[in-house]
Order: C-alpha cells, then structure tokens, then sequence
C-alpha cells in the first residue's frame, strides 16, 4: 500500500505541477537575492553558506508541506484514503517519503545556482555531502509532514505551519548547519559524528511518532 | 449491519447528540432525516470512521469501528457532500487510487465500462476539476459500483442530478437493496424515503425522533418532527 500511496502522491504532482514549480521558483529567486544583495567578503559567506543554505532549504521546504495536504482538503479527497482500509500511519509516511523526492528534486535545480551565485569553493568528496543532506531532508519531512498533516484542518494552515513547524525543527537545523560546516571545512568524521546522530535520532524519534499519532491527526 | 450504542457527539461543549443507539440491518436502505444542524452528515462521518465521538461504539458488521484498524472500514464505502476525489487526477485515475484504496485492481477498460454505466465516457481522460456537480454525484456512482462494500454512506445522493442521473441513481439504489447490503441515505425528502427506503431515523432534538419502518412512520408526523412543530 506504501508504494501505492507515494505513486498516488506523485501522480497528483505530475498532473498539477504545483509544488515542485513553486518550490524551485521560490530557491532559485531566494538564490538570487542572496547573490545580489550580500556585499561581504568571501570568508564571511563561506562560513555562513551552511546555515544560509538551510534556513533556505526549511523555507523552500515549506511551500512543498503546505501544498501535501492542501489538495487533499480541496474536495475533501482526504476522506476518500482515511476513509478507506488503509492503515493511516502508512498515510504519514507516503507524504513524509514523497515531501522528500519533492524536495530532493527542488534541491538538484537549488545547490548548482546557490554554489554558483554565491561563489562558494566545494572541494569535499560528494558522498558525506549527500548523507548529510539525505538526513537533513529526512529530518525536515519527518516533522514537516506530522505538523503538515496536524494544521490541514486549521482554518489558517498556512500561517499555522510555520509557526508549529519551525520551534520543533530548529534543533534539525542546528545539527545539519554544524555538520555541512564541518564537512565543508573537511574537518575528521568523529568531530562532527554528535551532530549526525543528533539528526538521525530526531528523524527516527519524529518519524514514529508520525506514524503513531497519525490516527488521530487525521481524526476530526 | 451497522450499529451504534450509546454515540454521544459535541461540538465545542455543545450537545450534537446522546446515548444514540441506532441499528441499520443488513438488506435494508434507510433514509436519515433531520433539520439542518440536527447532526446527520457527522453521524454518517462518525459511522464512516472520520470523525472522532466522546464516548459509545459503533460496530460495522460484527467489527468495532476503531481508527487504528482499517479493517474495521474494509466494509464501509462514504461517499460525502464533497467529491472526496482528487480534483487534479482524471475520473479514470480517481477511480483507479480509489480501488486501490480498497484492495481492488482494474483495467482501464473495466473503469471505462462503469463510467460509460453512470454516462460518464465522454472525458473520461479530463481533470474532474472541470466537472459539474451532477458529473461528479454520477463519478460517486462509479465508485460505489466498482467498489465492494457492505455498508454505503451516502451524502445527499441526489444534490445536482439531472432526472435522468436521478433515475439513475435510484434504479442503482434499488439493485443494490436486493442484495445483503446495509445503504444509509442523508436525505430531505421525507416523503420520497418513506416511499423509498425500509427505515427511517428522524435525528430530532439531540437523539432520535424517530427510529423504525419507514411503513410504520406518519407522514405529518415525520414533517411535523423536520419543520420543528414538535
């Protein structure tokens, strides 16, 4: 049913073109008015590039949570799946996997144009730097989705979303900024590994607690 | 079957309803009546699992209706007052997501075959966004045939039919009471569920006004109940 839920998902997207349009739009203009309107020297944004990047990410990331539930509310289509012998954990975890592909996707259009406008120096081998931004984006979804899925119903979601969503995920924006800085500074794996367990365990801790409230998430 | 025992619903502290004890037998349709407000669409919501209550229990065939078991809504089919379809999606993937949702797999051609049954082959292929409300009562149509339950909730079926779709509607409705199917309507027309339908339950004064068959109802008492007189 998993695999069935998450091609429903992106059927929907490759019909409507919403979020991921809007996501990339939303990165590449984010891009440009960094690129044009930081006059600092190039130490300076090399060393606030990692955080800079996130707090990108998060914000980009939430056009795309907005946009998972809120098709679902338009007919009231969300009746349609709760209401059918589908288990609703497995619900959470379709949008939790496929607000990742979405944002995995804004992503490859988002870091080429940030590296570039911003002039920044990636030297690092890619593979850590893809871990890291595979348990980022896991992390950013895992609440994202929970709280995405909590505000659906809210008469302003979209201002009730980012409010919920950025105290609780504030400590994955933490641990992630720490750990591509120290990556990009090619520091040893065991000086910033505290920082990638910190991240991995708010993934696997907020992921099964999606799983577990979802059935009353979804509960009018 | 489907059975409530002491459903008690509120709505920011006020009373929708209390201690409802309801049965709807199997093989029998049943026509659900109210004043606006009185609480029938959020009963059919509870009964299909998508509203939370305080406090009772609902079985549904033999089954506790429990939100973390979705076998307890294998039987049950909502078919609400919205669509309750993906508006981006064409009628034939809406129905296919749909199916899927229940553990069914359909060719194309199948799907086709039931949306040229309810009129519904001109687009097959379009996003229902474009769909009037009668198009979209007649894709519901689609979904109950295709799908296979045992208890249908059904939202105000006739809301945007044509008479032709009407026609339709009821002559669905009809094959479907002769088999050992449970049908619960949300309906207006008293007059066309006492004609219709083996059961009545008149929602009234925050319980139950009336609760029995639909040919041992009064008619004036029944209207009487729905204009608030009593």
């Amino acid at each position: 049913m998993l695999v069935n839920l998450i091609k429903k998902e992106l059927l929907i997207e490759l019909r409507s073109k919403q979020i991921l349009v809007s996501m990339a739009a939303f990165g590449l203009s984010v891009v440009l008015i960094f690129a044009f309107s930081f006059s600092v020297s190039q130490s300076i944004l090399e060393t606030f590039a990692p955080g800079l990047f996130w707090v990108l990410i998060l914000f980009t990331s939430v056009l795309g949570l907005h946009r998972l539930f809120d098709y679902e509310k338009e007919f009231d289509a969300f009746s349609l799946v709760i209401g059918a012998p589908v288990d609703r954990g497995t619900i959470y975890i379709s949008k939790w996997i496929s607000g990742w592909i979405y944002l995995v996707v804004a992503e490859i259009i988002i870091i080429p144009l940030f590296v570039l406008f911003l002039q920044l120096r990636w030297t690092q081998p890619i593979l850590p730097g893809i871990g890291i931004l595979f348990l980022g984006n896991s992390g950013i979804m895992a609440i994202g989705a929970l709280i995405s899925g909590l505000a659906m119903r809210a008469r302003m979601s979209e201002v009730l979303l980012p409010v919920l969503l950025f105290p609780l995920v504030t400590p994955v924006l933490i641990a992630v900024t720490k750990a591509t800085t120290a990556y990009l500074n090619a520091q040893p794996f065991i000086l910033w590994q505290f920082w990638v367990l910190i991240l991995a365990s708010f993934t696997v801790i907020f992921g099964l607690l999606g799983y577990l409230l979802f059935d009353h998430v979804t509960e009018e | 079957m489907i059975e409530l025992l002491n459903v008690t619903k509120s709505f920011y502290h006020k009373p929708l309803f209390r201690d409802l004890n309801v049965q709807f037998e199997s093989g029998n349709m049943s026509a659900m009546l109210g004043k606006n407000g009185a609480g029938k669409s959020t009963l059919l919501r509870i009964m299909a699992g998508l509203t939370a209550f305080e406090s009772g229990s609902i079985n549904v065939c033999g089954t506790p209706l429990k939100s973390n078991n979705p076998l307890s809504r294998k039987a049950v089919l909502y078919l609400g007052h919205a669509p309750g379809l993906y508006p981006p999606l064409s009628a034939v993937e809406n129905l296919r997501i749909a199916a899927m949702f229940y553990g069914e797999n359909y060719s194309d051609s199948e799907i086709l075959e039931t949306l040229s049954q309810v009129g519904l082959d001109r687009q097959p292929n379009d996003s229902i966004r474009i769909y009037s409300q009668g198009m979209m009562q007649r894709l519901k149509l689609a979904l109950a045939i295709l799908i296979p339950w045992k208890v249908l909730l059904f939202d105000e079926p006739f809301t945007g039919l044509d008479e032709e779709g009407r026609i339709l509607t009821e002559s669905l409705l009809k094959s479907w009471q002769t088999e050992d199917k449970t049908i619960i309507l949300v309906v207006h027309n008293h007059e066309w569920a006492m004609k219709h339908c083996d059961h009545l339950l008149v929602l009234h004064d925050k319980g139950v006004g009336y609760d029995g068959k639909s040919s041992d109802a009064k008619s004036e008492n029944i209207a009487a109940m729905l204009q608030g007189i009593v």
